[in-house]
């Protein structure tokens, strides 16, 4: 034990820290590094686990066959759909209540603390909410939309057109992270200077203006960060869907990556779903380096 | 007078418009979620009414007393609590080594290895599992602790090392430098100096690695079966478009939302600064 420790205070400061970092290291080596290349591997196989475990080098048939499959095709912009309803709803929404919050007042901290639970709660559990009040036999929101005169009866709202099924999804999802965009939105709110406000009240912008000329510019960095976080998000969309609709009915709501999930794990077709996994990734990358030339192109 | 007085009529309007706005957020926000809980105190037959019915007099713990008889949600509570605990109790252990080591120390091609934080952090989480699905069945880690703990760290312990690496970078090089001057050891250094300055740092890491821990659907549902499936999997087999145990469903959503909605409004303060931190420039 002594002559361990000693070796320990002999050896480099480069050789102490990489030693600390071994566990983290070898986590990421072998649970991350290794499936990466190995899935790249398999995403150039034909592997399908209902007929042989074994994986057999078949080039680019994968990627080929993805891109011909008419589900995966139709999968795209119904989550490119999902996302940009997605994106416009917690931005405008979340913008107005961090709007609000910018201002004090009694009990705001009531309101930023109820903003919390959609946030921290399961996605399944956002899932099972909305399942229940959009509920085709006794949902209340049948029960609200026909005492308003709005609809003559109960109706099964995921029975319509594709596009009306995805918002559905859209606004249920919106509920839960809108919150996380408004907190965002209200933490860069308060690093404007007061002074730029006060200036353009002296030369008499009126409120609108105020709001174009100097919070939307001075939030840009941030609208980015948030844009590309959520946009992410809309693209892994999973738990949602699988607990309001399973993609369906029929293929309706059946967006990527949960299509890719059900390749892999339903059809077992697992070369053909690691080619969806990594078109899924090469979009996000495409993402993250916006991302990262944001953050570059803002730091200056 | 009458300009001054106007001026506060507007005040006033406006502190009316604030409340208004304020309370129309605070229902939106919890009316769902209110509507499900009282949902999961009902009668059945109440809950199989056109118009909606709702007694309080007749609420009760039927449904939750129905998921506790049921031997597949207890098992799947047991996992839950066993792995999340687990994994993020490992999770700040191997991060506060991990932050340590890139907040404090000069290593070599350390910016490399940020580089991969980074990128397992933007890596869709299906893109990982499909092959670890693969890996984990050659070596029996399918529906095992083990395996789960293994693939949870794999998700948490990057984030675990972005956070702290702020906060040990944060703590003044000196603090070190006196210690090793005055005879602590390497470790001493760590554990007596760097640890308790850190400590708010590990504890949001803990806060956030057991919240997204507890509400990730996607690896139990990857990594487990039947024995190790956890709560979240269990709750999700009460959705689909033609499930109708609605008081279960209810029941269920509101015990998998309580530890993480306790979690979050406990420990506000530092859950909003961390969440908020990636918006800010600077």
């Amino acid at each position: 034990m002594k002559m361990y420790s000693r070796g320990l205070e002999r050896m480099s400061e480069h050789r102490f820290g990489v030693l600390l970092l071994s566990p983290a290291f070898l986590l990421i080596l072998v649970l991350v590094a290794y499936p990466i290349v190995y899935s790249l591997y398999l995403s150039f196989s034909d592997l399908v686990l209902s007929r042989s475990p074994v994986p057999r080098f078949v080039g680019l048939r994968n990627y080929a066959e993805m891109l011909r499959n008419p589900i995966f095709l139709a999968s795209l912009w119904k989550t490119g759909f999902f996302s940009v309803s997605f994106l416009l709803a917690t931005t405008i929404f979340g913008m107005l209540v961090a709007l609000l919050l910018n201002n004090n007042f009694w009990g705001k901290n009531l309101v930023i603390t109820s903003l919390l639970i959609p946030w921290a709660i399961p996605k399944v559990v956002n899932g099972l909410i909305w399942k229940w009040i959009y509920d085709g036999n006794y949902g209340i929101l049948n029960a609200i939309l026909v005492k308003l005169g709005i609809i003559g009866e109960y109706r099964f709202f995921f029975g319509g057109s594709p596009l009306s099924a995805i918002l559905l999804i859209s606004i249920a999802n919106a509920w839960k992270l809108m919150p996380f965009v408004a907190l965002m939105i209200l933490a860069a709110l308060q690093t404007i200077p007061k002074t730029l406000y006060e200036a353009a009240k002296v030369d008499g912008a009126g409120a609108l203006q105020r709001f174009f000329k100097i919070t939307v510019p001075q939030l840009k960095y941030s609208l980015i960060i948030i844009f590309i976080l959520q946009t992410t998000a809309a693209v892994k969309v999973f738990d949602i869907i699988a607990v309001l609709t399973q993609g369906g009915p029929g293929d309706t709501t059946m967006v990527t990556y949960y299509y890719v999930y059900r390749v892999a794990f339903d059809y077992l077709n697992i070369g053909l779903a690691s080619a969806g996994a990594y078109l899924v990734t090469a979009v996000i990358v495409v993402f993250a380096i916006v991302y990262y030339k944001t953050l570059g192109g803002g730091t200056e | 007078m009458s300009r001054s007085s106007s001026a506060a009529a507007r005040r006033t309007v406006g502190r009316v418009f604030l409340y208004l706005g304020a309370a129309a957020v605070v229902f939106f926000i919890l009316s769902p979620f209110a509507w499900v809980f009282i949902t999961s105190l009902q009668k059945s037959d109440y809950l199989m009414s056109v118009p909606p019915r709702v007694s309080i007099r007749d609420f009760n713990l039927g449904y939750y007393k129905m998921l506790f008889s049921d031997g597949n949600f207890r098992s799947a509570l047991r996992n839950s609590i066993v792995v999340i605990l687990l994994a993020s109790t490992f999770a700040m252990g191997i991060a506060a080594l991990g932050g340590y080591a890139v907040g404090c120390f000069r290593i070599r091609s350390k910016s490399l290895f940020l580089f991969a934080i980074l990128a397992v952090q933007l890596t869709p989480a299906l893109a990982l599992l499909i092959p670890l699905f693969m890996i984990l069945s050659t070596y029996g880690l399918i529906d095992t602790y083990l395996g789960l703990v293994l693939v949870f760290l794999t998700f948490q312990v990057p984030v675990g090392i972005w956070i702290l690496r702020g906060f040990f970078h944060s703590i003044p090089g000196e603090l070190f430098d006196s210690s090793r001057i005055d005879g602590c050891s390497r470790l001493g250094t760590f554990f007596r100096i760097a640890l308790p300055l850190a400590r708010p740092g590990i504890v949001a890491v803990g806060i956030f690695t057991f919240i997204q821990g507890w509400n990730d659907l996607l690896i139990p549902l990857v990594v487990s079966i039947q024995r190790r499936s956890m709560l979240t999997v269990y709750a999700a087999s009460f959705g689909g478009l033609y499930d109708t145990n609605y008081g279960g469903a209810a029941a269920v959503a509101m015990l998998s939302a309580l530890p993480t909605t306790l979690m979050a409004v406990l420990f506000r303060k530092q859950l909003i600064s961390g969440l908020t931190a990636g918006a800010i420039k600077g």
